[in-house]
C-alpha cells in the first residue's frame, strides 16, 4: 500500500503528444479513476505508472520514492487489463500464480526439466499453491482452478484476473477499464464488487474507464482527462455539480447536461432564451456564454424566484420512478434540452394537461453553471450559498 | 530474441534519447543474425547476376572474386536469347498460367457460391470430395491423366499441360470459406429485388471475392509457372516447354561451357515473378501463404 | 411484430418454391466442378490404385494382374529402399532446419524497429522465384571449381568440397536448398502467428515478473505460436515429402542412388521405363504417406488448440 505522485509527466508517440505535463497525487488507500473519451491518455498514465511505457519527462513516485528507474515487476504494483490477459494455455492455478513464481524461483528454476532438480523448488511451489488457494477463497473461484480460462464466463475470468493481481499483495491496483468486456449487468454487479474489494484490502486503486457511471460510482476521486491533460481533478460530487471546465460537465451525467447560449448583461447578469438568471458573474456585459443546466434544474412545477422558460413537449422518457421530458424551447435552440422529474409530478401536470401547448418550465439558476466562450467556468460575484453549501460538502 | 526484452525504464540514456546499453547490444546481435542469413539467401542472386554479366572465360578463374571486370552482360543475355527460345518458353508459361487460372475461376466459383450458400442433396457429398481432393499431390493423378492423354494422342499440347489444373479443389474450398462468411441477409435481399442465383454468382458474390480472387491468382500463377514435374512429363518438344522445363533444356544445351549465359538464361526465366512480387509484396506474401502445400 | 417475423411466416409454397430453385442451381453450379472432381481426380486415383496390382507396361499389348506383385518387387527393390531412406533423411534435415530456423527468423524480425520488411522481402524471395531457375544456380555456387564458395575455401588453404558429388554430404546439399526456399515461407506464417499474439500478455507477463527474455519465450511466445508450428511443421513436412525439382535438376538421384527420392523414382519408373504397373504401386505408398501427414494434422489441430 502507498501512495502515488505524477509529476509532471509527459508522453508523445512519433509525433503525436499523449501526455501534456500530466500531475497527480494519489493518497495512500484512495480509490482514484482516471476517465475520459477514448484517446485521451488515461490508460497511457496507467501503463507509464506500470512502468510499460517510459514517459519522456517528469517522474513517477510511489511511497514517496522515484520509481523511473525500476522495471515494470520491481514498481510492485498489479495490473487487471481490459482483455484480462490471462494466459490461454495455463489453468486459473498456473494463471494466479505466476506472480509468485517469477518473484520466488530462479531463472535456472524455471527452465523445464532442468529447473526440477532445484531442492528448494517443490518447497517453494507448495507455498505458491497453498496462497493460490487461499486469494481463490476470497474471490470464490476456488473451484474452477483446474480450468482453462476458455473454459470460464467472462465474469469469472474477471476474477481470475483479480486473482492474479491480489497474490502478490502489490502497493497498488491498476485497472485499465476492466469491466468493459462484460455485460450490462454483470458489469453493474462487478462495480459493486470491486468497491467492496477495495474497502476490504485497503489498497490504492487506479481505476481507468471511459464510462463516467464507473467513475461516479465507484471512486473516491475522479480525474477526468481530456487530450492529454487532466481538465478536473475532484470527488464525483464535485465533478457533477461544480464542474470547472464546460468538458467536465458535459461528459459527466446522464442524461447528458442541457448547453445553452446566454449573455452577459449589463448588471452581469445572465440572460438566455428569453429570460434574466438572477446571478452575477464577473465578466463583461456582451459577453457569449454557454450554460450549463442540470436535467433537474429544470422543473414543471413553479418555484418562487424561479425564471420560467416557455416550451413545448418533444417526447417523454418514462424510466418508471422518474421521467426524461425533452423540450424544445420557444426561443432557444431548436435541439430539445432534457427535463428530469419525478413521475408523481409528470403524471400531475398530464393530468392538468398542462402538457399541451405552451409548458411553462421553472429554472433552479443557483445550480447553472456558466461558462466562457473556450469553455472555463466563470465564477459568480458574490459567493452564492448552494455553491457554498457544495464545496462544503465536497470536503 | 533480444528485444523480447523489457522496454526501457526512464532513465539517464531514455533521456539522452538513447537505448539501454544492453537493449543496443541485443539489437545489434539480432540484426548480425538476420545479416548473416540474409547473406545466405541471398547469395545465389547475387552470384547468379553477378554472373550473368561476367565473360564466360573469366568464370574459370573467378573464383572468388565476386566483381566482374569487365561487363559482358550484352552478349551473356543476347547469347541466351538467341540460343534458346527463352522468350518463347516464358510465351508458354504466360499462355498456360493464364489459361489455367481462367479455368479454376470459371469451375470453381459457382460450384464454391453452392458450397456456401445453395441446399442441395449432395452439397455435403461434393464438400467432402473437396476435402478429400485437398490431400491428394498432383503427382499422385499424373501416371493415368498422362495415359488418358496418351490415349487420344494430346501429349505435348497447351491442352495437355492444362488439364489436370482446370480444376482446383483448394480454389473451391478457398471461395467457399470467403463466401460463407457472406452475410446471407444480402442474398436473400437480391432474391426479392429479382436476381437470379446466376446474378447473385456474377454481380454480388464474385465481386465480393476480389481479394479472395487476386490471392489466389498470385498462388496459381507462381505455383504454375513454376511447376516442373508436369511439364517434363507431358511436354517433349520446346514448342510448348515452360520456363522451368526450359530451363532444362537450356542447361542441358549449355552444360560446362558458357555458364555466364546460363546464369543470364535463369535470370530472365526468375525475372518476372521476383519483379512481380517486389512490386506487390503483400499480395504476393497473402497468395502464397494461404495454404501450406505448394 | 407480425411484420417483422416475415421471413419466418413466409407463406410455404414460396418457401419451398425457393428451396427448390436453390436446390436446381446449387447442383448446377456444382456439377461441372463435380464431373472434373471425379474425371481429375476419382477416376485417376482409383486407375492407379488398379493398376499397381497389374504388370501393365505403357503400350503394351499383352499384360496380367498380379496381385501384390509389385508391392512384393518394392520389398526386394534396393532403389525403393534407397529412396524411400533419402527421403526421410531429407524431411529429417529439411523440416526442423527451416521450421526452426523460421522461427528464430520470424522473432527476430518482428522484434526490429528497423529494417523489418527488408528482412521479411529478403527472406521470402526463395519462395517466389522458379526452383528449377535457382537448382542451377546452387548447383553452379556450390561447384567445387567455379564456385564461390569454392574460391573462399580456397582463399583459406582449405581443400575444395564437391557437395553435389560426395555420397555423404548430397542429401545435406540438396537439404540445404530445401531449407534456403522454405524459410520465407514458414517465416511468414510463424509472422503472422506472432502478430496474434496479444500485446497485453506481454505486459501482464512484465507485470508478474516475467521479463527477461527466456520468460518471455517460454510463457508467453512458445505457447502462444503452438497451433503455428503444428501447421508450419505439418506443411513443411508435406512439402519436404514432394521433393522432386532439385534432384531432377541437379543430381539425377546421384551419385550412385544417393540422392534418389520417392517422387524421382516414381518419375523414372512412371515416365522414364514406362512401368505403369510398379509406378502407380509406389504411387500408392507415396499417396499413403502424405494422406497419413494430413490426417496426423487433423488430429494434432484439434487437439493443440488450447483455447
Amino acid at each position: 500500500m502507498a501512495s502515488l505522485s505524477i509529476d509532471r509527466v509527459t508522453k508523445t508517440f512519433g509525433h503525436q503528444a499523449v501526455l501534456k505535463d500530466v500531475s497527480l497525487d494519489v493518497r495512500d488507500g484512495e480509490f482514484l479513476t482516471l476517465v475520459g473519451a477514448s484517446g485521451c491518455g488515461k490508460s497511457t498514465v496507467l501503463r507509464v505508472i506500470a512502468g510499460l511505457e517510459p514517459q519522456d519527462s517528469g517522474s513517477i513516485l510511489i511511497g514517496g520514492g522515484s520509481v523511473d528507474h525500476l522495471r515494470p515487476k520491481q514498481r510492485n504494483v498489479a495490473m487487471v487489463f481490459q482483455s484480462y490477459a490471462l494466459y490461454p494455455h495455463m489453468t486459473v492455478a498456473d494463471n494466479i500464480a505466476m506472480p509468485l513464481v517469477m518473484q520466488r524461483l530462479r531463472l535456472a528454476e524455471r527452465l523445464p526439466l532442468l529447473g526440477r532438480l532445484s531442492p528448494r523448488r517443490g518447497r517453494v511451489m507448495a507455498g505458491v499453491r497453498g496462497e493460490v488457494e487461499a486469494v481463490a477463497r476470497q474471490l470464490q473461484i476456488d473451484q474452477l482452478l483446474a480450468r482453462k480460462p476458455a473454459q470460464l464466463s467472462g465474469g469469472q475470468r474477471q476474477r481470475v484476473a483479480l486473482g492474479r493481481a491480489m497474490v502478490r499483495h502489490p502497493q497498488m491496483f491498476l485497472m485499465d477499464e476492466p469491466l468493459s468486456n462484460l455485460d450490462a449487468k454483470l458489469r453493474v454487479h462487478m462495480r459493486a464488487e470491486l468497491t467492496e474489494l477495495h474497502r476490504r484490502l485497503g489498497s490504492t486503486f487506479i481505476y481507468v474507464t471511459h464510462d463516467q457511471v464507473e467513475a461516479m460510482t465507484m471512486s473516491d476521486r475522479v480525474a477526468l482527462m481530456d487530450e492529454g491533460r487532466i481538465v478536473q481533478l475532484g470527488t464525483p460530487n464535485d465533478l457533477y455539480h461544480d464542474p470547472l471546465d464546460l468538458r467536465v460537465a458535459r461528459f459527466i451525467g446522464s442524461p447528458g447536461v442541457n448547453v445553452l447560449p446566454g449573455r452577459v448583461s449589463a448588471s452581469g447578469a445572465v440572460e438566455v432564451s428569453g429570460v434574466t438568471l438572477p446571478v452575477e458573474i464577473e465578466a463583461e456585459e456582451g459577453t457569449s456564454v454557454a450554460v450549463g443546466l442540470r436535467p433537474e434544474t429544470l422543473s414543471l412545477d413553479a418555484h418562487a424566484g424561479h425564471p420560467r422558460l416557455a416550451a413545448r413537449l418533444h417526447s417523454v422518457e418514462n424510466l418508471g420512478a422518474e421521467v426524461f421530458l425533452r423540450l424544445i424551447l420557444e426561443a432557444g435552440p431548436s435541439e430539445p434540452v432534457i427535463l428530469r422529474t419525478a413521475l408523481e409530478s409528470y403524471e400531475r401536470s398530464r393530468h392538468h394537461g398542462s402538457l399541451d401547448g405552451v409548458i411553462q418550465v421553472s429554472l433552479d439558476a443557483r445550480r447553472a453553471t456558466i461558462f466562457d466562450a473556450e469553455g472555463r467556468r466563470i465564477a459568480r460575484r458574490p459567493v452564492e450559498a448552494a455553491v457554498v453549501r457544495l464545496s462544503v460538502s465536497a470536503e | 530474441m533480444s528485444a523480447l526484452a523489457t522496454r526501457p525504464s526512464p532513465g539517464l540514456f531514455a533521456r539522452l534519447g538513447l537505448m539501454r546499453p544492453d537493449l543496443a547490444i541485443r539489437a545489434a546481435l539480432a540484426h548480425l543474425v538476420l545479416i548473416v542469413g540474409a547473406l545466405f539467401v541471398l547469395l545465389p542472386f547475387v552470384w547468379m547476376l553477378l554472373t550473368s554479366i561476367r565473360k564466360p572465360e573469366a568464370v574459370f578463374t573467378a573464383g572468388f572474386n565476386p566483381i566482374p571486370d569487365e561487363f559482358h552482360g550484352v552478349e551473356n543475355y543476347s547469347h541466351a536469347l538467341s540460343q534458346s527460345p527463352l522468350l518463347q518458353f516464358m510465351g508458354n508459361g504466360v499462355i498456360v498460367c493464364a489459361a489455367i487460372l481462367a479455368l479454376q475461376l470459371i469451375f470453381a466459383l459457382p460450384a464454391a457460391y453452392a458450397l456456401a450458400k445453395l441446399n442441395f442433396r449432395a452439397r455435403p457429398l461434393v464438400f467432402a470430395l473437396v476435402l478429400l481432393g485437398l490431400t491428394v499431390p498432383q503427382q499422385v493423378t499424373a501416371l493415368p491423366i498422362y495415359m488418358g492423354l496418351a490415349g487420344i494422342g494430346m501429349l505435348d499440347t497447351y491442352f495437355a499441360l492444362m488439364l489436370p489444373f482446370s480444376l482446383s479443389v483448394f480454389a473451391i474450398f478457398l471461395f467457399r470459406q470467403f463466401f460463407k462468411s457472406f452475410p446471407d441477409e444480402i442474398i436473400q435481399a437480391a432474391r426479392l429485388d429479382g436476381f437470379t442465383e446466376f446474378e447473385i454468382l456474377i454481380r454480388i458474390m464474385v465481386p465480393s471475392a476480389r481479394p479472395a480472387i487476386a490471392a489466389f491468382a498470385v498462388f496459381s500463377i507462381t505455383s504454375h509457372w513454376n511447376d516442373l514435374y508436369w511439364p517434363l512429363v507431358v511436354t517433349t518438344s520446346p514448342e510448348h516447354a515452360t520456363p522451368p522445363l526450359g530451363m532444362m533444356i537450356f542447361r542441358d544445351q549449355e552444360t560446362g561451357s558458357n555458364y555466364g549465359a546460363l546464369m543470364a538464361g535463369a535470370t530472365i526465366i526468375t525475372a518476372p515473378l521476383v519483379i512481380a512480387f517486389l512490386i506487390a509484396q503483400r499480395q504476393f506474401v497473402r497468395g502464397i501463404t494461404m495454404t501450406g502445400v505448394k | 411484430m407480425a411484420v417483422l417475423a416475415a421471413p419466418g411466416a413466409v407463406p410455404i409454397r414460396r418457401l419451398s418454391s425457393q428451396s427448390r430453385v436453390e436446390a436446381f442451381t446449387g447442383q448446377m453450379f456444382a456439377l461441372p466442378a463435380l464431373l472434373l472432381i471425379v474425371g481429375l481426380l476419382l477416376v485417376p486415383i482409383l486407375v492407379v490404385a488398379v493398376l499397381g496390382f497389374s504388370d501393365y507396361q505403357l503400350g503394351a499389348i499383352e499384360w496380367s494382374w498380379i496381385g501384390l506383385g509389385n508391392y512384393e518387387r518394392m520389398l526386394d527393390d534396393p532403389v525403393f529402399w534407397r529412396s524411400i531412406g533419402n527421403t526421410f533423411l531429407y524431411v529429417a534435415v529439411v523440416v526442423p532446419g527451416s521450421v526452426l530456423s523460421a522461427l528464430v527468423v520470424a522473432i527476430l524480425v518482428n522484434d526490429r524497429k528497423h529494417f523489418k520488411s527488408v528482412y521479411q522481402i529478403i527472406y521470402f524471395l526463395p519462395v517466389t522465384t522458379t526452383l528449377i531457375a535457382m537448382s542451377v544456380v546452387w548447383h553452379f555456387v556450390l561447384n567445387p571449381q567455379l564456385g564461390p564458395i569454392a574460391g573462399l575455401l580456397r582463399a583459406l588453404g582449405l581443400p575444395p568440397v564437391d557437395l553435389f558429388g560426395d555420397l555423404d554430404l548430397v542429401l545435406i546439399a540438396l537439404s540445404l536448398i530445401g531449407i534456403w526456399q522454405l524459410v520465407g515461407f514458414n517465416m511468414v506464417l510463424f509472422l503472422a502467428g506472432l502478430t496474434a499474439i496479444p500485446r497485453d500478455l506481454y505486459d501482464a507477463a512484465a507485470i508478474d515478473g516475467a521479463d527477461h527474455p527466456w520468460d518471455r519465450f517460454a510463457r508467453v511466445t512458445w505457447p502462444m505460436l503452438g497451433p503455428t508450428t503444428v501447421f508450419v511443421v505439418v506443411t513443411t513436412t508435406i512439402t519436404a515429402f514432394r521433393v522432386f525439382d532439385t534432384v531432377a535438376v541437379i543430381t539425377r538421384g546421384g551419385p550412385i542412388g544417393r540422392s534418389e527420392v520417392m517422387l524421382y523414382a516414381i518419375y523414372l519408373e512412371g515416365f522414364q521405363y514406362f512401368e505403369i504397373g510398379y509406378a502407380s504401386a509406389l504411387t500408392i505408398v507415396f499417396l499413403v504417406v502424405v494422406v497419413a501427414l494430413a490426417v496426423l494434422q487433423a488430429f494434432f489441430l484439434d487437439r493443440k488448440v488450447h483455447y
